[in-house]
């Protein structure tokens, strides 16, 4: 008895063990012939159904809730605009009207808008232009959004279906912004809400949600009393391809390869660079599977403190000689893998308005020669001194600090590494005692100068830039280029010129993003600019 | 025995007011403006300061924490930030989730790994100890994120017989709780093994033997009572910080809740969402080591005897 049960033990564990590294043997890149229409007993795939993984998690779907990439992925689904920019850079004329019937432009501060006056939402309340005034000046109050802050100066119901929105000043693209980020709700569903339409919005647009569980899924469903019934004003964005999106948070790159594998995710938004090589290789899709290569709206840059309480202030030369000891082709396989584009200018190649002779001018190409040349030109005595480099760890820009101490040490310049959590890096950042060089992340929002005057505009940060530069030639140039009267490929060459000529900045990289879907599903994909995927707009077999 | 439980009971208040006004002193004391943070760089000096007086920012620190303190009796965390919803009713949403990990994984650490550990005790020196013994080395040698993935890999990728994340039916738990099971049973496997092998050595088993009573009873009856007391400390415990959050298995699994909660709370610099979730977790801790001690008072007749020798003594006088 005694040795049976001793052999029936050692079985269990052997099997036990067997089944561990029979697990451990496999490995995700092995798969890509494996089957991939099996399905887990998790699967809610159907020919009417598109699931979705997603990489981080909405935090809240709320109408003026924080913004983040996946919260902008997926709201143009449920709400909907005045209108909305579908590309990069559309001017108003350009724009898909939603609730916008005319947009009138009275002054260079002014705009009339004249809603349609049969908007309801999924509830059927009916939205009036009071409904969209309160909205703004909501959104305004609850001040997450930069430009909204800076620009927006009132909005008011001139009648029931006309409102006017008054700017503060009119940098290129402030009015597009304004129409195309203030959703269009009822205050009544609003109030009725209890946690500010938090997890359960009541919907404008084509699609509504049936359900959202926090960090998890959020499943929308066809609007079938979608209030816009004429189908030639149907805007672009709001089409209603497919019955049912259901999105799912993978907040974990091996586990989004896998959930892609299993059928449990039909699409992926967006592979992590760590994990796309199971399914892109050579610069093409692994058979079974369907991948698009965008650019990220992120860009990533090195800015250096021009307070007195930097030594970087002290000399142009001592800042060249910085950026030309920086390797920004280590920083991009620091930070991706190698899965992005370096920069050539302070820009984002995806803005409407980039200049692409840029590509053929030396942007502080790496030389560790010159670098040293101009560091000796400069007559800054660094021997003794640590210059503080601010990084977070998120975006691994941690590690991108990592190739720049190691670059700089290359050319005699010491270093230390100041990485700090996001939310104190947002405070650091504000303190020119903090720090010598910081590394930063800008959002392109269509032009190339959102993200200069996010940096560059003085009258947001007290009379100087972010990085403490007080330069009223430069905040000439930055109105020149902002204005949409003045707005041309020249004074944006003019800018971006005297960036360059000051060592100001130093764009580094942009990074590569990954939708990677099952093939047979999708047809063709669409796009809401340039980045996030519309899956009610995209084509299905 | 009464007694004992109110006096349990009693010190759970003292304990938990020192939490709470430890973690509100932390985190007051943290640098960063919070209205700066939600706000952003471009924020006006006159936003900033509407933030920080609609959200009471502006008051002195003493202030702040009484009225906290005073919220938090009510049962109230507070709204968060981020998600602009109420602390306490995110908690507590994300509560069964965690809950059914923590549980399952407590019960396989006890249900397998304690028999396993009792047998190897009783079979000292035999292969089946040796297996055992090297079992419960590798379960508790491998990191759980680790296992995780294998699982993964093995019964959604290969088998596709479960699904490899998100929340569900109960299929969607298995491996989660497999994954952070393993190490617990190897602990306790472990844990049990040498109680039990101190107690089957102690005097009174050694009697009970001498005196003709069966094996059987003398493991059953005699030493397992005894040999349970630490294991009884160590499942508790490790219950009570699972309840804490499974930080590790939720997002690998991208199971919402209270460990993913707390992670992202930390990482957006959600003031209430973070006190809330650690004096939430704080309570439950609590709460569980209340129970493991009245389990404990059961289970040890020393502790019984102790509050029942006091009755007896007072009578006395």
């Amino acid at each position: 008895m005694k040795k049976r049960m001793t052999k029936i033990l050692a079985i269990g564990l052997i099997a036990a063990m067997g089944t561990m590294l029979l697990a451990g043997c496999g490995n995700s890149t092995g798969d890509k012939g494996s089957d991939t229409q099996a399905k887990s007993s998790g699967s809610t795939s159907a020919s009417d159904v598109i699931t979705i993984g997603v990489d981080s998690d909405w935090n809240d779907i709320s109408p003026f809730g924080t913004m983040s990439t996946t919260r902008t992925a997926v709201k143009y689904i449920f709400y909907e605009y005045l209108a909305v920019r579908k590309d990069f850079g559309a001017e108003l004329e350009d724009m898909e009207l939603q609730c916008a019937k005319e947009i009138k432009k009275v002054d260079d501060l002014t705009y009339d808008i004249t809603m349609y006056d049969y908007i309801k939402d999924s509830e059927g309340n009916e939205i009036t232009a009071d409904d969209y005034a309160w909205a703004a000046m909501a959104m305004k109050d609850a001040g997450n959004y930069e430009k909204l802050n800076s620009y927006l100066e009132s909005v008011t119901a001139v009648d029931d279906y006309t409102v006017e929105i008054k700017l503060s000043d009119n940098p290129l693209g402030t009015i597009e912004y304004v129409l195309n980020i203030v959703p269009v709700i009822s205050k009544t569903a609003y109030e009725a809400s209890g946690d500010k339409m938090a997890s359960k919005p009541v919907a404008t647009a084509a699609y509504k949600v049936e359900e959202m569980v926090p960090g998890s899924t959020l499943t929308l469903v066809k609007n079938e009393d979608y209030w816009q019934t004429d189908e030639s004003l149907v805007s672009a964005v709001s089409k209603q391809n497919i019955d049912k999106i259901v999105y799912k948070v993978v907040t974990e790159s091996t586990q989004m390869s896998t959930a892609l594998q299993t059928g449990d995710i039909d699409m992926a938004q967006y592979m992590d660079t760590t994990a796309i090589n199971t399914f892109y290789a050579d610069g093409e899709a692994v058979s079974g599977y369907q991948v698009e290569e965008l650019n990220s709206n992120l860009m990533f840059s090195v800015l250096p403190n021009m307070s007195s309480d930097s030594i970087l202030s002290e000399s142009r030369e001592l800042r060249e000689a910085i950026f030309y000891a920086i390797d920004a082709e280590s920083c991009v396989q620091a930070a991706c893998g190698g899965y992005g584009s370096t920069l050539s200018a302070m820009a984002n190649p995806l803005s409407a308005d980039y200049d692409e002779t840029w590509n053929d001018g030396d942007y502080y190409s790496y030389d560790v020669d010159k670098a040293k040349e101009k560091l000796e030109k400069s007559g800054v005595d660094v021997s003794g001194k640590k210059l503080k480099i601010l990084t977070m760890p998120a975006m691994n820009l941690d590690k991108v600090a990592e190739v720049i101490q190691a670059e700089l040490a290359e050319i005699g310049i010491d270093s230390e590494i100041v990485s700090v959590e996001d939310a104190l890096y947002q405070t650091y950042k504000l303190d020119s005692t903090q720090f010598d060089l910081i590394l930063d992340i800008k959002g392109t929002d269509d032009f190339v100068t959102f993200p200069w005057s996010l940096l560059f505009d003085n009258r947001s940060f007290d009379g100087e830039t972010a990085n403490f530069i007080v330069d009223d030639t430069l905040q000439t140039k930055l109105e020149t280029a902002l204005s949409p009267d003045t707005h041309s490929q020249e004074t944006v060459d003019d800018f971006e010129n005297y960036l360059e000529e000051n060592a100001y900045c130093y764009g580094l990289y942009t990074k590569s993003l990954y939708i990677v879907a099952k093939e047979g599903k999708i047809s063709k994909f669409d796009f809401l600019q340039g980045s996030y995927v519309l899956p009610n707009c995209s084509e299905y077999n | 025995m009464g007694r004992y439980i109110l006096k349990r009971i009693l010190w759970m208040i003292p304990i938990l007011l020192t939490v709470a006004i430890l973690v509100f002193t932390l985190m007051y004391f943290v640098p960063g403006d919070t209205a700066q943070i939600v706000l952003g760089s471009s924020a006006t000096p006159e936003q900033l300061e509407q933030y920080r007086e609609i959200h009471g920012l502006n008051a002195p620190y003493i202030v702040r924490l009484g009225s906290y303190l005073g919220s938090i009796l009510h049962g109230d965390f507070g709204m968060s930030y981020i998600y602009s919803t109420s602390v306490t009713a995110d908690l507590l949403a994300r509560l069964p989730r965690t809950f059914i990990i923590a549980l399952g994984t407590v019960i396989i650490g006890v249900i397998v790994g304690v028999p396993f550990g009792i047998w190897a005790a009783i079979k000292q020196d035999t292969i089946a100890d040796r297996l055992i013994l090297v079992t419960s080395l590798i379960g508790a040698s491998m990191p759980s994120f680790w296992l995780g993935l294998m699982l993964v890999i093995l019964f959604a990728l290969k088998l596709h017989v479960l699904p490899a994340f998100g929340i569900g039916g109960p299929q969607y738990y298995i491996l989660p709780i497999l994954a952070n099971g393993v190490a617990g049973f190897a602990s306790n496997a472990r844990l049990a093994r040498s109680s039990m092998l101190e107690v089957v050595r102690s005097d009174y088993v050694t009697t009970a033997r001498a005196k003709g009573v069966s094996e059987r009873k003398v493991i059953l009856e005699h030493a397992l009572p005894n040999a349970l007391i630490p294991i009884i400390t160590s499942a508790g415990s490790c219950f009570g910080m699972m309840i804490g959050g499974t930080m590790v298995i939720e997002s690998v699994f991208s199971i919402p809740g209270i460990g993913m909660y707390m992670t992202s709370a930390i990482s957006n610099r959600d003031y209430n969402a973070v006190q809330g979730s650690v004096i939430f977790i704080a309570i439950l801790f609590s709460l569980c080591m209340l129970i493991v001690d009245l389990l404990y008072a059961f289970v040890d007749p020393r502790i019984k005897s102790q509050y029942e020798g006091k009755k007896r003594r007072k009578k006395h006088e």
